[in-house]
């Protein structure tokens, strides 16, 4: 549980996500509190109910990427006490992270930016076990990543552990 | 608040061009070696990015001289219904395979060439090979006919096969360090010989072995290099710390002192530490119960030992066969103050049997034993042993 949830509710203050595609997602304290850099901005700012801080995120986090980190925010400013407690938690977090490998990097890329290092930590497990028993020609055929090796320095790799590939 | 509809990006999300700080994220949730290999090959980026993490050791299981691949285990996998993995392992066709020391295997061909080979980068290096002269120090008889060597027993002369090999010459060595580009002149490597009070040492590079005493009156059973010095214990638990090098001598240490029914004692070196594990029997065949204890000393207090009932959060891996053995700590998918070791694989030698090669995994404090079973087939040689991955 992060620090957010630990300080008092904060009653009705709420802050406004506004993605670059124009979205407009609310959300109270608690919840932007789970994010490293919402939760330094409005410590600068500071927002209030009646006239909420909206705060424009860059164009790579699109509406549907904000959703999840949204969703998980709100999830974990809940906390493991409610709703079923930590079993239910970690159910939510594998769920919340079986994504396409797209949608997975944008999610990656959301994580980072926003500072919540445990969504982070779930997204990275998520690539990791993406990878597990791949070839190395599977790993790159599946994220679309083009080898830019040379032909010198890729043989050299092919024959220190050929297996890698097979 | 309902979830806005999806909305295409413009640009495609591109895996390559993902920041290192990320890379490194996914590099260090990959929990096995061999998927960690393959991450550093897929492209430049992404083999920055991947930095040295710790790997639980594998366990080799009898290798086939005629094949190309060491068929091995991870422990990490226990969990996760374990298969026979196997590397591709060219190299090492009708060669034995002397144990292994930071992941790098020593091998010995018929004519008696040693090598060490890095069964993961494939890189190797050539060592003097065997001599009558460290056969002798086992008080064995040797003589080389036609490139094989032969035994010169009382009932005439055997040929010294590829089985044959560590009970004749070198049972297992030990690296001060690991050979890496351009330092491995610095490796001083030492041979625990078949039964001898003797040890040998080289470096690679070296056109013979070189034998030197050590202070202990009994056949020395194990090896381990801590802090710039090896340390060696015989089948007593006596122990000696041998300066090895420009000028080689070893020195008197210890005796543990111990009750005289343990039978077997491995050292193993630590930063500044060294652990001793000593093992007996008791009950009657085919009921024997396995006991094992461990005993600490820190090389720079006087090196009193004193027996431990805890190692934290390490693990040490065991194997019948070789005293050599890992020790590390916090592997993901290993239990952590425990001790995993492998039992002799039973049964006869028929061709091709699948037979049941069973591990055990002890909790150093209750004493509490799991018992794993991994199929695996005995034809060859039937000696497994510890190997960590030594990725570079």
């Amino acid at each position: 549980m992060s620090e957010g949830t630990k300080e008092p509710d904060g009653g009705e203050e709420k802050v406004v996500l506004k993605t670059h595609d124009g979205q407009e997602f609310t959300v109270d304290m608690a919840t932007a509190n789970q994010s490293g850099t919402l939760k330094n901005l409005l410590s600068e700012v500071g927002s209030s109910s009646n006239n909420p801080q909206v705060i424009p995120l860059p164009s790579s986090i699109t509406s549907r990427v904000l959703g999840k980190v949204v969703e998980y925010c709100q999830r974990h400013a809940a906390g493991g006490g409610r709703r079923g407690g930590m079993q239910a938690l970690e159910q939510f977090d594998e769920e919340l992270v079986e994504l396409d490998k797209d949608m997975l990097l944008d999610v990656t890329y959301a994580a980072a930016f926003l500072d919540v290092p445990r969504l982070l930590d779930l997204t990275s497990q998520a690539v990791a076990d993406a990878i597990k028993n791949m070839s190395v020609e599977e790993v790159r055929h599946y994220f679309g990543v083009v080898s830019d090796f040379t032909e010198e320095e890729e043989k050299v790799i092919r024959s220190e552990c050929p297996w890698a590939f097979e | 608040m309902s979830p806005p509809p999806p909305l295409r990006k413009e640009a495609a999300p591109d895996w390559a061009a993902l920041p290192p700080e990320l890379l490194a994220l996914v590099a260090g949730r990959l929990r096995h070696s061999v998927d960690y290999v393959r991450f550093r090959s897929v492209c430049s980026r992404w083999r920055a990015a991947a930095r040295r993490i710790p790997f639980p050791p594998l366990l080799a299981l009898p290798f086939d001289p005629d094949a190309s691949a060491l068929p091995f285990f991870d422990p990490s996998e226990i969990a996760s219904s374990a298969a026979i993995r196997s590397l591709p392992l060219p190299e090492a066709r009708h060669q034995a395979l002397l144990g292994s020391s930071r992941g790098w295997l020593f091998l010995i061909d018929e004519a008696g060439s040693v090598s060490l080979l890095n069964p993961f980068t494939r890189a190797r290096f050539c060592l003097p090979p065997v001599t009558e002269t460290l056969a002798r120090a086992s008080s064995l008889s040797v003589s080389k006919v036609r490139d094989r060597w032969v035994l010169d027993h009382r009932n005439g002369k055997q040929p010294v096969t590829l089985y044959h090999m560590r009970s004749t010459f070198i049972s297992e060595a030990t690296l001060s360090s690991t050979p890496s580009e351009g330092d491995e002149c610095a490796v001083i490597i030492v041979a625990v010989l078949a039964s001898s009070t003797k040890l040998a040492f080289c470096r690679i590079g070296d056109r013979e072995w070189t034998l030197f005493n050590t202070a202990l009156h009994n056949f020395v059973s194990s090896v381990a290099y801590c802090d710039g010095r090896f340390y060696a214990v015989d089948a007593f638990g006596e122990v000696c710390a041998c300066d090895v090098g420009i000028s080689t001598r070893a020195t008197y240490i210890s005796s543990l002192m111990l009750p005289p029914e343990r039978d077997s004692f491995r050292i193993m070196g630590l930063k500044k530490e060294l652990l001793l594990v000593a093992h007996y029997m008791d009950g009657d065949f085919p009921h024997f119960k396995h006991h094992y204890e461990i005993y600490r000393t820190d090389i720079k207090r006087r090196m009193k030992w004193y027996r431990v009932d805890t190692i934290a959060t390490r693990t040490v891996f065991l194997s019948v066969h070789f005293n050599s053995n890992a020790i590390g700590g916090a592997f993901y998918g290993c239990k952590s103050n425990a001790m995993y070791f492998s039992e002799p694989i039973r049964g006869g030698r028929e061709p091709s049997r699948s037979q049941i090669h069973k591990m055990a995994v002890m909790d150093v404090t209750n004493g509490c034993l799991e018992v794993i079973s991994c199929n695996c087939i005995v034809q060859f040689s039937r000696e497994v042993f510890w190997f960590t991955p030594c990725l570079y």
